[in-house]
């Protein structure tokens, strides 16, 4: 009797370990933008959270908005060199420039942003 | 006398695993969208042939002071690389849109076929830009 179940319970097992990535929770709450397109991410970059009204974090740790510079320029210290915008869809485009404005002081190029990827209609 | 395995501590310890999983796996799909910073120098951008993308607070879309239908952008992009080599886009968005919109612009833009998408900061150099 207990044979089968154990045999489903094992499966089920293998199946999440395969498929999960671990989720690391996101210190503030964040609702990406949607996109149909875009192309995987990369690890190692620096990452810097956005809500919609403005508060942010640069690698899980939350920072004034006029401590970002301060804050990325230790992130790049740690060596990564590219960095991605987790901002939530209803983020003013004003914050988001201004975190390119203070990467780009920091030295940072390379600026991607995180979206959900939905099918095409 | 048959030998019976008690299998239940395994199956406690399975369960649990199975719970961990469960609990920690996110399926969310997450993709990258690459930015152009405002002013970056570095690539092929020539803002002499570049078309002007702007997004208004109200959500109003315009290419070259022309107001578009967001949903006919990418036609509309695609319509005016026709014979242009250099496919750049300069997108100006106003301080309050919010960056869905700027997602789904970029993306129509690129759709449409332009390989260089860059942003102008908002403010003065956006309405430098609308006056050529």
């Amino acid at each position: 009797v207990r044979a089968p179940l154990i045999d489903i319970v094992f499966q089920l097992l293998i199946f999440f370990m395969l498929t999960s990535t671990l989720a690391v929770q996101d210190r503030l709450d964040v609702d990406l933008p949607v996109a149909e397109s875009g192309r995987e991410q990369s690890g190692g970059q620096i990452e810097v959270l956005i809500t919609r009204n403005g508060e942010m974090a640069v690698n899980n740790v939350r920072v004034p908005r006029d401590g970002l510079a301060e804050a990325l320029r230790n992130a790049l210290a740690g060596g990564a060199a590219s960095l991605t915008v987790k901002a939530d869809a209803g983020t003013r485009t004003a914050e988001v420039v201004h975190v390119l404005r203070e990467a780009r002081g920091a030295g940072i190029t390379n600026v991607t942003i995180a979206t959900r990827l939905v099918a095409s209609p | 006398m048959p030998m019976t395995m008690n299998i239940t501590p395994l199956i406690d310890v399975v369960f649990q695993l199975l719970i961990f999983f469960l609990l920690t796996t996110s399926f969310v799909n997450l993709k990258n969208f690459d930015l152009m910073l405002p002013g970056d120098r570095s690539g092929s951008f020539q803002p002499a042939s570049a078309f002007f993308v702007r997004v208004r607070n109200d959500g109003s879309v315009s290419i070259d002071g022309r107001s578009v239908e967001l949903d006919r952008l990418n036609v509309e992009i695609a319509e005016r690389l026709e014979g242009n080599t250099s496919r750049n886009v300069l997108l100006g968005v106003d301080e309050d849109v919010p960056i869905q919109i700027l997602v789904t612009v970029m993306e129509k833009i690129r759709g449409g076929g332009a390989l260089n998408v860059r942003m102008t900061a908002p403010g003065q150099e956006v309405e430098a830009r609308e006056e050529l």
